[in-house]
């Protein structure tokens, strides 16, 4: 079976969108392209930087913000890394514990129906604005690592609905398998996460979710695929055969008669080894926001494929530097061209698939203006 | 020389971290603290203000540290390295035996690497006594299941044991299987059949 295929070790950390990664092994794309898909399941991003640094890995599924922090070292064991394809926009969301959301209703009123940014995050304005009146602690919210849009996306909100996410809440990382743990322990009111981690909390009545960040940007890259730069420039044929094995993954994936089957290989215990109708939420975008609510379809929740989702764009990156110097990531000045040039590399996606001609998608966030 | 090294590690596994901990105070570092679990691990952090931090490999937690030393500013930070970066036979070493450490920049390396090679060596001691353990209740399971096979193959066939044994072992090889495999088969098939 496996016999003139080369191996590429790539790493991935067990969220939905592994999911093209999952695909290109399981369907077979990869061999079809002579490459041995070894995909290698890790516990934590620092884990990914430092495999991929030491040459244990020769690249990963990688947070939008991650090739970026490398490329500019704003990370320890950063490598050169060229990210060149998208695994996946948005599709996380933020969930608040049913305590910090039933003091969100007392202010807002109704939050669920509408799901609207504006009115949740002024409904969470007055929660905070409460507390500090009557003496009572900072909420403290969770996201999954500094160089994440989780982090960026749930500071962007904040900060567009006048909370300072670095005065007036405690802002923390946690992993995404403890974030339910944390919530129900009253340890953290609310976090931002990937799924399958907020339908998870949901179907265990841990929580309520109150937003998508598909809301704040739909087209916000997510995941990366992210690789050694030196591995590139050494194996151009097999880079190129793995670049056109994912696209063949996401053509495949972006037909929804293959959401369930997507959903069946992602329940595997090598993969998320979680229900596969939980993870068919996320990739429907049918999402339960309550427990014994009925699902409601949330637009763009997440987009593993389809209308250019793969190709990366240096604008997008430039939103991401822009965050990483809003919230003292980073100071001027540093070489944005150079880093963008790799970490969001639509030449050379260009150069092995092609470029869609099509209207420049440019940002558009969820405006207060 | 310094002895005033505080260093803590993080490791969820009660009896590797007793392993590791006496070893690093018999090297005459006594400053050592274990954290079990990761509760409030900044706070915990902030009050210990290590030099050192041993931190599993597969620990998810590394990610919380990270955040940690990514944006404070009040404490000294420690980056995560392997040792000494150019020394490639140490990190394989390391990562092989599931250690990472976090150091406070501007500390020897070779004071670091004394530490970081005690903890791959103690790593490495409690997987072989892990390993040894598992693998001597294995034989012991096996050796019921032999035990129990031959009991059957003796009563079925009013054979001694010796003559059962040999049975066992040519089927066996027979079939390229071990002989705790046949013995297996045996015993389902016995309970299944009545």
């Amino acid at each position: 079976m496996t016999n003139n295929l080369q191996t590429v070790k790539i790493g991935f950390i067990p969220l939905v969108d592994c999911a093209l990664l999952a695909i290109t092994k399981e369907k077979g794309f990869g061999a079809e392209h002579g490459i041995d898909l070894d995909l290698h399941k890790e516990v934590s991003w620092a884990n990914i930087r430092d495999k991929v640094y030491l040459g244990y890995l020769d690249g990963a599924q990688m947070l939008a913000g991650m090739p970026l922090a490398a490329n500019l070292s704003l990370m320890p064991n950063s490598s050169d890394i060229i990210a060149p394809f998208v695994l996946g926009r948005n599709g996380n969301a933020i969930t608040v514990s049913h305590a910090l959301y039933e003091e969100m209703v007392a202010e807002g009123g109704e939050l669920l129906d509408e799901l609207d940014l504006v009115k949740t995050g002024a409904a969470l304005k007055a929660v905070i604005e409460k507390r500090k009146q009557t003496g009572k602690s900072r909420l403290r919210f969770a996201m999954v690592f500094p160089f994440s849009c989780h982090n960026y996306h749930l500071r962007y909100w904040m900060a567009a609905c006048g909370i300072d996410p670095d005065v007036d809440v405690h802002l923390e990382v946690i992993p995404p398998a403890f974030m339910d743990e944390n919530l129900e322990q009253g340890y953290i009111d609310g976090f931002c996460v990937g799924e399958p981690w907020n339908s998870l909390a949901v179907a265990q009545d841990l929580g309520v979710i109150i937003a998508s960040t598909a809301q704040i940007w739909s087209q916000s890259p997510e995941k990366l695929l992210g690789m050694r730069k030196d591995w590139v420039e050494r194996n151009s044929a097999l880079f190129t055969g793995l670049m056109k094995a994912l696209a063949q993954a996401a053509n495949w994936a972006a037909e929804t008669s293959h959401q369930e089957e997507i959903a069946e290989i992602l329940s595997e215990h090598q993969y998320l080894d979680v229900p596969a109708e939980i993870i068919l939420k996320a990739l429907s975008g049918n999402l339960c926001l309550k427990k014994g609510n009925a699902p409601v379809f949330i637009k763009d929740f997440m987009a593993l494929a389809g209308q250019g989702a793969n190709c990366p764009h240096p604008q997008e990156g430039v939103w991401i530097l822009q965050q990483m110097e809003r919230w003292k990531q980073i100071k001027p000045p540093f070489d944005a061209q150079l880093a963008l040039e790799s970490a969001f590399s639509r030449t050379l996606y260009g150069e092995v698939l092609g470029l869609e001609e099509g209207e420049e998608q440019g940002l558009r966030l969820f405006d207060f203006a | 020389m310094e002895t005033d090294l505080k260093i803590l590690l993080i490791d969820e596994n009660e009896a590797r971290a007793a392993i590791l901990f006496e070893g690093l105070r018999a090297s005459g570092l006594d400053c050592v603290e274990w954290l079990k679990d990761t509760k409030n691990l900044s706070e915990r952090i902030f009050a210990l203000d290590p030099d050192v931090i041993l931190v599993d490999l597969e620990n998810p937690n590394r990610d919380v540290l990270e955040q940690m030393f990514q944006v404070s500013r009040e404490v000294k930070r420690p980056i995560a390295m392997f040792v000494d970066q150019s020394d490639s036979q140490s990190i394989h070493q390391a990562i092989e035996a599931g250690v990472s450490a976090y150091i406070v920049d501007g500390l020897k390396s070779e004071r670091v690497k004394s530490i970081v090679d005690m903890t791959v060596s103690r790593f490495n001691a409690f997987a072989k006594l892990h390993r040894e353990l598992a693998e001597a209740k294995t034989a012991l399971q096996d050796r019921k299941i032999i035990d129990k096979a031959k009991g059957i193959l003796m009563q079925q066939r009013d054979i001694g044991e010796a003559e059962a044994y040999a049975l066992l072992r040519k089927a066996a090889m027979n079939k390229g299987q071990k002989i705790s495999e046949i013995a297996s088969s045996i015993v389902t098939a016995s309970e299944l059949l009545g």
